[in-house]
């Protein structure tokens, strides 16, 4: 991928300058420089390109998703929430290894994501997922969480955008999302294994449908479709899977307008007159630093890095005192078993099919928020032999080697990711004792799913439970959840929109509500989970939305 | 050897003193070299039981080579020593295993070995046998099987790229039909 510089250093005035080019970031950049507006993407991560991916060495299984320098952000956790007996069936085991876990605090573990151009969409699996119409109303509905400032029909023209922007591949329609007009290119044939579990959701009562998913099911745009190869989280070698990179920064560097600079780091926005963001310092990956003068600033860094910025540069933005606040994390479990047919689990598009009936505010009786369903291959990486002879056949020595012989294939999965209520115990802040290089603390994470969580995320794994055993799986082999571990790949909330500008950090646009030039698209504007879809889709079509009102705001049409 | 007038003479004549080892010096050199044949002896010991080990875990057999047969077991030892606890648990296993076979594990027969090693995996999760077990368990099984020849073995056709896994169409009947 060019990157669009003719110079190493960056042009001293521009129009707009982004930072972060991750899903919401390369959108923005799209869309304004289609607009005709001078455009710098700054990343403080490196760019990507196939052949920094290991899907086709001989050990691809021991490999995963590439690290590079600065590829991840630095964070720290607080204290795990200690656990209680009543959600024990939440908590990790493994018959394979004989283990149940006997911890007493859950483990602060991972925060999944990669700072580079394309962000997490590099490695993520690639849900296209539009948010429910009730999704924009859940406090009206649930009487708990956020509404949002602006609803389903105003972002259903950016969600057709980014779709086929992206080339996503779906069925011709999805409950509770009108659209105005088809997927732009058809669903992808179900695996094997989403055919079994299809079948038992049947027997429940259940309907098991596509899924709508980022990869093309024929050629799209001079990508290739999708070949199946499950390994959507090592990062895509053929580019058919529509990550940021390929899709929105190619597009944006195709109009000339766009220049791209990874391992370029935001240090400092300074405040000028009249509310106005009045220059930017940017630091290259040397440590050199430069002033840049943007008309206007669009900050997409993430939930986690978002915040950050902004409360380490003087709590810029937090007149409300909201900034890291309303922090939303993947509430999620999963649970595997061996069928005794083989289903092919290692082939076909992960999580391919879906199920949808419990995407709505009252799917669990005494919990507020829904959640979905999939199945799990890829999530757990039962896509070759090694993780199956690690985790799912017990023992050793040639019966092991027999026994992997005969089950391999034979994985089933199911997983359950569900809404995230915002929680006064959940929140981003700063590190007291660490900071980055350039002398700004990291960001702390502090997280703990209350009872109304865990009451929604039980009944939902519930219905997986069932929907397993349904389908052929009488004895689940292992389990894990975001009960026992934090591990998350889906954050959101912490500069929440909303009209109010006391209890929110942006408006509807992502406009901040005191800095006229300072705007934010990322996931960190959601006011609410969308009941664990995912993010990547709405978060790009606000971030479109964003684009078009800054540019009205250029033109002094707002 | 020499004699203590030999040692005196020795001091008058400089030139002579590189010609001869003085029986302190050949006692500390006999003494390193006793040394390091039981260094190597014991360090010949490890290694067979460690090998003993993990050909327990994945043997030779007709469904292909096994764990030493593929050189495992530098990779599994040089894991071990990247963190102290597992290098600890691991040579306390061993110690244990060779005590369990009546001196050698790796002298001990097939179903001994299995044996003994079912005896660490039914340990429980707090044992360090149990850890041991799983460390090598795991290691040994990742590395052998994350291998593109013996997947194929498997039915698995290499690495996913750049083929991908074509899957015939014919068989999804619709929504939530099956």
């Amino acid at each position: 991928m060019g990157d669009g510089r003719s110079d190493p250093m960056l042009p001293e005035e521009i129009d707009v300058l982004v930072i972060g080019a991750g899903a919401g970031g390369a959108a923005a950049a799209q869309r304004l420089a289609s607009h005709g507006v001078s455009v710098v993407l700054i990343d403080a991560g490196p760019a990507f390109d196939a052949s920094d991916y290991s899907v086709d060495v001989s050990d691809w299984e021991n490999q995963g998703f590439p690290s590079k320098p600065s590829s991840q952000g630095s964070y720290e956790f607080g204290a795990g929430q200690a656990f209680d007996p009543k959600w024990d069936h939440l908590r990790k085991f493994s018959k394979a290894r004989g283990w149940t876990s006997t911890r007493t605090h859950r483990v602060m573990g991972d925060y999944h994501h990669v700072r580079g151009i394309g962000g997490t969409t590099l490695k993520f699996t690639g849900w296209a997922h539009r948010f429910h119409t009730d999704s924009f109303r859940l406090r009206s509905n649930t009487g708990q969480g956020f509404d949002w400032p602006l609803g389903y029909d105003d972002l259903e023209p950016y969600y057709h955008d980014v779709e086929w922007m992206i080339g996503v591949a779906g069925p011709p329609g999805i409950s509770g999302r009108p659209m105005s007009s088809s997927f732009p290119t058809p669903a992808h044939t179900p695996s094997r294994l989403s055919q079994v579990l299809a079948r038992g959701a049947a027997r429940r009562g259940l309907s098991w449908t596509e899924n709508s998913v980022v990869a093309p099911s024929r050629a799209y745009r001079g990508r290739p479709a999708c070949n199946y190869c499950g390994c959507c989280q090592w990062g895509c070698p053929r580019g058919d899977k529509g990550s940021a990179d390929v899709t929105f920064v190619a597009a944006a560097l195709e109009t000339g307008r766009c220049k791209v600079y990874p391992l370029h780091s935001l240090v400092r926005l300074e405040r000028g007159g009249d509310d106005m963001i009045s220059k930017a310092v940017v630091a290259s990956q040397d440590g050199q630093l430069q002033d840049i003068k943007p008309r206007h600033v669009v900050l997409a860094a993430g939930a986690i890095e978002t915040p950050r910025l902004l409360l380490a540069m003087d709590g810029l933005a937090n007149e409300s005192g909201r900034v890291g606040h309303h922090l939303m994390e993947t509430v999620w479990s999963y649970h595997t078993g061996l069928h005794p047919d083989p289903v092919g689990s290692h082939r076909g598009y992960p999580e391919d099919t879906i199920c949808w009936d419990f995407d709505r505010p009252d799917a669990i009786h005494g919990a507020a928020g829904g959640g979905i369903i999939l199945p799990l291959a890829a999530t757990e990486r039962f896509l070759g032999p090694a993780s199956y002879a690690r985790k799912l056949i017990k023992g050793f020595g040639s019966d092991h080697k027999k026994r992997l012989r005969e089950m391999f294939g034979h994985a089933v999965g199911v997983q359950v990711i569900c809404e995230n209520l915002p929680s006064e115990g959940r929140y981003v802040a700063l590190s007291d004792t660490l900071t980055d290089r350039f002398g700004m603390p990291i960001a702390r994470i502090e997280s703990v799913l209350p009872d109304a969580d865990l009451r929604l995320l039980s009944g939902l794994a519930g219905m997986a439970l069932e929907v397993m055993k349904a389908s052929g799986v009488d004895e689940v082999l292992e389990q894990a959840s975001s009960y026992e571990k934090f591990s998350s790949t889906h954050l959101a909330g912490t500069c929440m929109m909303g009209k109010d500008s006391e209890t929110s950090v942006v408006n509807e646009f992502g406009r901040t509500h005191r800095w006229k030039n300072l705007w934010i698209t990322d996931a960190s504007v959601l006011p609410s989970m969308g009941n664990g879809v995912g993010l990547s889709v709405t978060i790009q079509a606000l971030a479109l939305r964003t684009a078009d009102r800054l540019v009205a705001a250029m033109r002094g049409d707002d | 050897m020499s004699t203590s007038n030999d040692n005196q003479r020795h001091r008058d004549v400089p030139s002579a003193r590189r010609s001869y080892i003085s029986r302190r010096k050949l006692f500390v050199l006999g003494f390193m070299a006793m040394c390091a044949a039981f260094a190597g002896f014991v360090l010949s010991y490890r290694r067979s039981t460690l090998e003993a080990f993990l050909d327990t875990l994945i043997p030779r057999d007709e469904f292909g080579p096994s764990a030493t047969d593929i050189g495992l077991t530098d990779i599994i030892r040089q894991k071990a020593e990247r963190n102290h606890w597992r290098f600890v648990e691991l040579e306390l296993a061993q110690v244990w295993m060779n005590l369990k076979a009546g001196g050698s594990f790796a002298g001990a027969s097939e179903a001994r070995r299995n044996e003994i090693v079912s005896q660490m995996e039914a340990s429980g999760p707090d044992s360090v046998l149990w850890k041991a077990y799983h460390f090598a368990r795991t290691h040994c099984m990742t590395y052998y099987y994350a291998n593109a020849e013996r997947a194929t073995a498997l039915g698995f056709v290499g690495p996913p790229q750049p083929d991908g896994h074509e899957e015939p169409a014919a068989l999804w009947t619709g929504a939530a039909n099956g």
